[in-house]
């Protein structure tokens, strides 16, 4: 063994209780650390879980926009702006389904609209997804059906989380059940649209989030419709001059500059109204879906660690090939909802790391305390010959080997705690808390990295910690420094 | 000397100010306004104007019985949107879309498709009934001396909170009314330059321009034809009329 490892265990042992005071500060430290590392890795594994599992999947595809989008559409200013359908859909989903890791692709259309049962002069608020039932739920295992039954392909329908149900029944004091016509108002780029769907299930998310509560899921065509996804373009109206003369006016002058003028109103009488038989309401041509028209495409990957190499594959692919659409992570496509939980888990966060600075300062005290205490020794060494060199060494030594031997401690009794935790099966309690558990029981994971991390730092600390009071006790003449001692 | 002289000129145009009877006036602009036991149709040709975007083109027939407070509007253009229409029963307002044959609740303040139109701007009015005069003072307007009056709404069911009219003198005729939000904000401007149609004994504004103050370049021209005023057969204002005119 070195000399210096051998002077530096016999001056530890020989200071035992300044020893175990900084080794258990040490210590003390990673306990911090590892089990503050350990929730907040639980939290990210939680919210990533229960957002990808229950509707943004691992990897989110839409088209190029200016502003940010997400599943729930354009984040615009002022939220005016439509969200694109996908260019070149089926070339897209082929590069999609192709890319390596991707396990399972669904197709998704978003739209809100204004909901009501048949007749209801009251109306409530609904944001849909529209899907193709069979896809989803390869992708998507969410959801159970609590009444009536899910949505079969082809067919028209909506479903209704029951929360959503309850709320529309109280809210618009009736009576509200599956097999009802829910009729749905939508504003798309065809100006407003209504559709009366049935009520086909109501269903229950298995992990709850701000967002599903609102969700309902419709088929596709019938969200297309609402949000104006449809095909051909009507033929230009032709205008006369003075229809848009006014678009270009820029001052009261233009506008009211002029002397007045007045027409007579053209005709005497108003014309006839049409009589029943003679248009009938079967005449209305029937609005043609663009079938082929998708919002989104969500991807699931074999291993959700993957996305981060999937989406910079297949972003680098759709420039190659250019075609206008973005891959972006689950973050992007929950959107604002992930926001707030993360906002949250901000401020935990920064709760821990406070409470891990105070015990660095902490750490650091007691170390500037032990190495001035010892300016006699140090003295005593110098007279006898020491370098300075030597002594640096003698104390870094010392202090790596502290950190070390108490570092290992302090893991242990962090894995101790964080067993005792998941032991005592501690439940979420509430929705919230579910999503920072990673379930319905706290159970920590512990992450081998911030282990290592959580080690390496508390030494780098006390490495750094002991450099400044050993410089000053080196400064001190020996003489000094014995005559102290 | 200069100082009481001013302060005479002021007193006397407060005294003259308040010595017009803006309440009347309002109800005068109302009657202008409302056809009373005749029935209103007109076509209104809405071009609607939003920066970076094809101007859109909205064709709507107005029919009106101011008496019962009714309305129907129905959508002539685009194609798209052909069919559809607004109905105003009693205090509800129904949206039809002939696709489905189905009607949803809406309302006066609803926007007329995506222009920056409301239904209401189609539909008759009562500033009188609707609003208080908070302000009144005196203004120009191009070639025209106006009234320039404050008012604020009695209640929420109007699209407009607080409302400045500015009124000609020679005419009770609205050139310009600027729309604010409860919290004082000026959230658009409709100008009604003077261009009239004369219809049942009243002035009309045949053009009216209505601009977005809050999102800028956006503006809409709605354009007044084929006015008439007579009797209307009563079940125009039904839902059986429009599921049958389209």
């Amino acid at each position: 063994m070195p000399i210096l490892v051998r002077i530096a265990l016999r001056n530890l042992l020989e200071h035992k209780a300044k020893s175990f005071i900084i080794g258990g500060l040490l210590a003390l430290g990673v306990v911090i650390l590892v089990v503050g590392n350990s929730f907040m890795d639980t939290a990210a594994a939680g919210i990533r879980k229960t957002f990808t599992e229950n509707y943004t999947a691992d990897v989110f595809v839409h088209a190029e926009t200016t502003d940010p989008v997400s599943l729930f559409g354009v984040q615009s200013v002022g939220g005016r702006e439509e969200t694109p359908a996908i260019p070149d859909y089926d070339r897209v989903r082929a590069i999609l389904e192709e890319a390596d890791g991707v396990v399972g692709v669904a197709s998704q259309v978003t739209g809100f609209a204004l909901a009501s049962p048949r007749d209801s002069e009251k109306t409530g608020f609904a944001l849909m997804f529209g899907v193709v039932p069979d896809e989803y739920s390869r992708v998507f295992d969410n959801a159970v059906v609590v009444e009536g039954r899910m949505l079969e392909p082809g067919e028209e329908g909506i479903l209704l989380t029951k929360r959503q149900a309850e709320r529309m029944a109280e809210h618009l004091e009736i009576d509200f059940k599956v097999g009802d016509d829910v009729v749905l108002t939508g504003m798309g780029n065809s100006g407003f649209k209504i559709r009366a769907v049935p009520l086909v299930g109501l269903i229950e998310y298995k992990a709850d989030t701000e967002a599903t509560e609102f969700i309902s899921y419709v088929d596709a065509d019938t969200l297309r419709i609402l949000m104006g996804l449809t095909l051909g373009t009507d033929a230009d109206v032709t205008l006369a001059p003075e229809q848009t003369e006014l678009l270009a006016s820029t001052s009261d002058d233009d506008l009211f500059g002029a002397p007045e003028t007045v027409d007579l109103a053209v005709a005497a009488a108003p014309e006839p109204v049409p009589e029943a038989e003679s248009v009938p309401a079967a005449a209305a041509p029937a609005t043609v879906v663009d079938s082929g028209a998708w919002h989104f495409l969500l991807a699931r990957l074999e291993r959700p660690g993957q996305a981060e190499r999937v989406v910079k594959e297949l972003n680098q692919r759709f420039a190659e090939e250019g075609l206008p659409v973005v891959a972006e992570g689950w973050k992007a496509a929950a959107g604002p909802f992930a926001q707030s939980v993360d906002v949250v888990r901000i401020v935990f966060n920064f709760a821990i790391i406070i409470v891990a600075v105070v015990a660095v300062i902490i750490m650091t005290n007691t170390l500037v305390i032990s190495v001035i205490e010892r300016t006699g020794e140090i003295g005593t060494m110098r007279a006898l010959g020491a370098q300075k060199g030597f002594v640096r060494k003698m104390f870094l030594v010392e202090t790596v080997v502290i950190a070390a031997v108490f570092g290992l401690v302090g893991t242990a009794l962090a894995f101790g705690i964080l067993g005792l935790l998941s032991a005592l099966n501690i439940e979420a309690g509430n929705a919230f808390l579910e999503i920072l558990f990673a379930g319905k029981v706290l159970r920590p994971a512990v992450n081998p990295m911030s282990v290592l991390w959580s080690l390496v730092m508390v030494t780098a600390v006390s490495v750094v910690a002991h450099v400044y009071p050993v410089q000053l006790a080196l400064r001190v003449q020996p003489v000094r420094a014995m005559q102290a001692e | 000397m200069k100082r009481a002289m001013i302060s005479v000129l002021a007193a006397l145009s407060v005294a003259m100010a308040g010595a017009q009877d803006f309440k009347a006036m309002l109800r005068e602009i109302d009657s202008l306004g409302d056809f009373g036991g005749q029935d209103f149709t007109a076509t209104y040709t809405i071009v609607s104007e939003k920066p970076g975007q094809k101007p859109e083109t909205v064709q709507v027939r107005v029919y009106r019985r101011d008496e019962r407070d009714q309305f129907v509007f129905l959508f002539l253009k685009p194609e798209r949107q052909k069919g559809q229409g607004y109905l105003k029963v009693d205090d509800n307002v129904w949206f039809y879309d002939p696709e489905s044959g189905e009607f949803a609740k809406s309302t006066i303040k609803e926007s007329v498709q995506d222009s920056e139109a409301r239904n209401s701007d189609l539909s008759r009015m009562s500033y009188a009934d609707d609003y208080d005069i908070e302000k009144s003072s005196e203004g120009k307007l191009g070639a025209y001396d106006v009234w320039i009056l404050e008012l604020v709404s009695k209640d929420s069911e109007v699209s407009w909170q607080r409302v400045r009219l500015y009124v000609r003198k020679d005419k009770p005729l609205v050139l310009k009314e600027e729309d604010f939000s409860v919290s004082g904000r000026l959230m658009r401007t409709v100008s009604f330059p003077p261009s009239y149609i004369s219809a049942g004994g009243k002035q009309i504004p045949s053009r009216i321009l209505i601009v977005d103050e809050i999102n800028t370049g956006e503006k809409s021209q709605l354009t007044l034809s084929d006015v008439a005023v007579g009797k209307l057969a009563d079940d125009t204002f039904t839902e059986a009329f429009l599921k049958r005119a389209r």
